[in-house]
């Protein structure tokens, strides 16, 4: 079973992913070779996979929260809960970064990053496919692509319909595994698992 | 005449924000909270007074509505998330 933010994950952000897939193709196939004429479209692409997946990870912040303040025994410590672990939150500030992942879910008295880890092997690495696109998200955002470039802050170099969709399958996975890793938390806290 | 409400613009929706587009993009039912409106909990002992900032749609653990609100300033005020079972509508 899915939290209903790893659901809409895979419902409607999919969905708005497959538009730009969509648009690549309008364009002119989705083979390599086009960079010029879909450069923008990348940039585009990028930029909503890295909205998509804040918005996905603060909505399981909410849910995690919820979950954990219902499972106290009474309505003034609920909203003490409630308040408490939603309050001036990273990701409300931050794009969705590991740490600003890890420093939100901390509130749970969980790594998270640890836990994703053990969740499935290779998350580690799709972890700094996470930075990457953070990153790049930010250059396309505050329009300093060449600037980070000459510094070798950008990696990869370019950004192709390739490179957005290796992106897109690690936040899938990714999103995965932090949804199983909030409800195992739940559950390690005495409560009914979530979902 | 139009209600007053001191709610302000950029505690709405506006178009190219991405995040909280998602967030209103679900059909909400007619009496749930809006973004302007203003809320005090209904849990004895909590006497704020605050304003919904952001419809969270229905991510409560059962499907109900939870609601960002601020109470206080826009710049040094504090903003959380509560359910909507624990909020009342107040006149502004």
């Amino acid at each position: 079973m899915a939290s209903k933010s790893l659901t809409d994950w895979r419902t409607d952000a999919w969905a708005a992913f497959d538009e730009i897939e969509n648009a690549h193709r309008a364009v002119g196939g989705a083979k390599p070779g086009r960079r010029f004429l879909t450069q923008q479209l990348n940039y585009a692409y990028t930029m909503l996979l890295a909205a998509r997946f804040q918005g996905f990870v603060r909505a399981l912040h909410t849910q995690t929260a919820n979950a954990i303040a219902r499972g106290t025994h009474n309505a003034i410590y609920r909203e003490l809960m409630s308040e408490n672990l939603t309050h001036d939150r990273a990701l409300e500030r931050h794009n969705a970064q590991p740490n600003a992942i890890a420093e939100d879910f901390e509130r749970f008295g969980i790594d998270i990053w640890a836990a994703v880890d053990r969740e499935r092997s290779g998350n580690d690495e799709r972890r700094k496919k996470l930075w990457a696109l953070v990153t790049w998200r930010n250059a396309i955002a505050h329009d300093d692509i060449d600037v980070k470039l000459a510094r070798c802050a950008l990696e990869p170099v370019t950004i192709s319909l390739g490179t957005c969709r290796s992106w897109r399958s690690a936040l899938n996975v990714l999103a995965t595994s932090l949804d199983n890793a909030a409800a195992d938390r739940c559950q390690k806290l005495g409560l009914q698992r979530p979902w | 005449m139009p209600q007053q409400t001191d709610a302000k613009s950029w505690d709405f929706n506006v178009p190219g924000d991405i995040l909280k587009t998602m967030a209103h993009a679900q059909t909400a039912p007619t009496d749930s909270f809006k973004v302007g409106d203003h809320v005090v909990s209904r849990i004895p002992g909590f006497d704020w007074k605050g304003v919904v900032v952001e419809d969270r749609g229905p991510l409560g653990i059962d499907g109900s509505q939870i609601v960002m609100i601020r109470v206080g300033d826009e710049d040094k005020g504090r903003q959380f998330e509560v359910g909507a079972e624990d909020l009342d509508r107040v006149a502004a």
